[in-house]
């Protein structure tokens, strides 16, 4: 637990020096934003709220764990990181935690920045919205974490990374959608919950295996 | 003696699949509400079952290579997700064929569509991802762990696509038809047909894969004798 809250706290740290990752993140992901606010104007239908939500944080958060990946990679620190003893499993969940901490960082500067710009809807149904997304950004960290450390191993690195990424989170990237959506209509809680069932199944499933296969992908 | 076998099962495969053909265009009965155009239907579903076996088989394997580190796990699992990427190919184009008479249209957000869909692109990404990686141990570990979260994935996208419905309720289709025994006949005469040309098919692809990994390690046998014959030359 102490090592993986070190582990946690060496990334949080290492972006709190520089403030690269967060700062450039969050401008691609404000231009994704702008490019399809101007495409649909304001104040579009729930789904296309949710679609453009959605499409933006896949977008910054994919870009996000790839260079995250990359720092790893850089000057082999990685290497170091794989000295330590600490279980491949608890450092899979550490990885995941602080690319979870980018994820929910970007979520909250894409709902804040879509609310003023394209859907003041959002901003007022935000508890409701929270949950399926919330839900939704852990397995797309937990996934990304895992196939992050995979296609930093190849030879496409960072434009593997959505290939592989973006089917194998679709599952709950549509269960998401659908719960935002249905926040946004202003549906009963029964239909927000339902999804934040199927979430929650996922994030469990892709948690457990990233903690079995994780030592596969890193160890040399 | 293999090659004989697989002789064999070439003839089998040969024979099953005249009695397929028979079966769905003579021997099933016309059905009522698509007419001829639901005769795909002999087609697309053992296409679609088998395609659902080879991912499963890939994943078995990858399991087992990550369990063993035998090679021959390894190659299993590449030529099951290459064969089952064929497959599902298959399975979104007689699709596709199938839903422009029935539902005037190319491609609707079916669940059974989008599920395929969704498996091909994972299934497209596994290839790429073996072309991209080399050929040591560590990558052949990563392909194997993509296999297997690919195929654990495959019910939770079938389950997802349930919700699209939620999402886009523009067409409600269903493909659930009563079955005529003639037409059940069919399609099971169409499934072990199906089934054979994977096993077929499958056999092969293994072999040709095996060859591929004892010609790479003889070439790097021959590096290695050369770099040490040149070192022990020089010294």
């Amino acid at each position: 637990m102490r090592a993986a809250a070190a582990l946690i706290w060496k990334d949080v740290l290492a972006e709190l020096r520089t403030r690269e990752l967060v700062t450039s993140i969050t401008l691609v992901a404000f231009l994704a934003l702008v490019v399809q606010g101007l495409a649909v104007g304001s104040g579009p239908a729930p789904a296309v709220t949710a679609a453009i939500l959605w499409i933006t944080v896949v977008f910054a958060a994919t870009l996000g764990f790839a260079r995250a990946q990359a720092l790893e990679q850089d000057r082999q620190a990685f290497s170091g990181v794989l000295l330590t003893p600490v279980g491949r499993g608890t450092l899979f969940l550490a990885k995941t935690a602080a690319n979870l901490l980018l994820t929910l960082l970007v979520m909250a500067v894409i709902v804040v920045a879509e609310t003023v710009l394209v859907a003041p809807d959002l901003g007022r149904r935000i508890a409701a919205v929270a949950v399926p997304l919330a839900l939704g950004g852990v397995g797309f960290a937990a996934t990304g974490t895992l196939l992050g450390a995979m296609a930093a191993a190849t030879r496409l690195r960072e434009v593997l990374l959505p290939i592989l990424l973006v089917p194998v989170t679709l599952p709950a990237i549509v269960v998401s959608l659908s719960g935002v959506t249905a926040a946004l209509s202003g549906a009963p809680f029964a239909s927000v919950w339902r999804p934040a069932g199927f979430l929650a199944a996922f994030d469990v499933i892709v948690l457990v295996l990233g903690v079995w296969l994780f030592e596969y992908v890193v160890d040399e | 003696m293999r090659r004989s076998f697989d002789g064999w099962l070439a003839w089998l495969m040969g024979g099953l699949m005249l009695a397929a053909l028979y079966g769905a265009f003579v021997y099933a009965p016309r059905e009522q509400i698509m007419g001829d155009v639901q005769r795909i239907f002999y087609v697309h579903l053992p296409l679609a079952w088998v395609g659902f076996v080879a991912f499963g088989h890939s994943a078995w394997a990858a399991v087992q290579y990550l369990r063993t580190g035998r090679r021959g796990w390894d190659v299993a699992s590449a030529s099951a997700a290459e064969i089952g990427v064929l497959f599902a190919t298959l399975v979104i184009i007689t699709g596709s064929l199938w839903a422009r008479p029935v539902w005037n249209t190319w491609w609707t957000w079916d669940p059974q569509l989008v599920t395929y869909l969704i498996l091909w692109f994972i299934y497209a990404g596994y290839l790429l991802l073996r072309a991209a990686a080399g050929d040591d141990e560590r990558q052949r570990r990563i392909a194997a762990v993509f296999a297997i979260v690919g195929f654990v994935d495959v019910p939770l996208v079938w389950l997802s696509a349930r919700y699209l419905r939620a999402l886009s309720p523009v067409i409600f289709t269903s493909r659930s038809i009563g079955l005529a025994p003639q037409m059940a006949w069919a399609l099971a005469v169409g499934l072990a047909a199906w089934s054979l040309v994977y096993v077929l098919l499958a056999r092969l692809r293994i072999r040709v894969g095996t060859m591929e990994a004892d010609v790479a390690a003889i070439a790097d046998a021959r590096v290695d004798d050369a770099v040490a014959g040149r070192g022990s030359g020089a010294g």
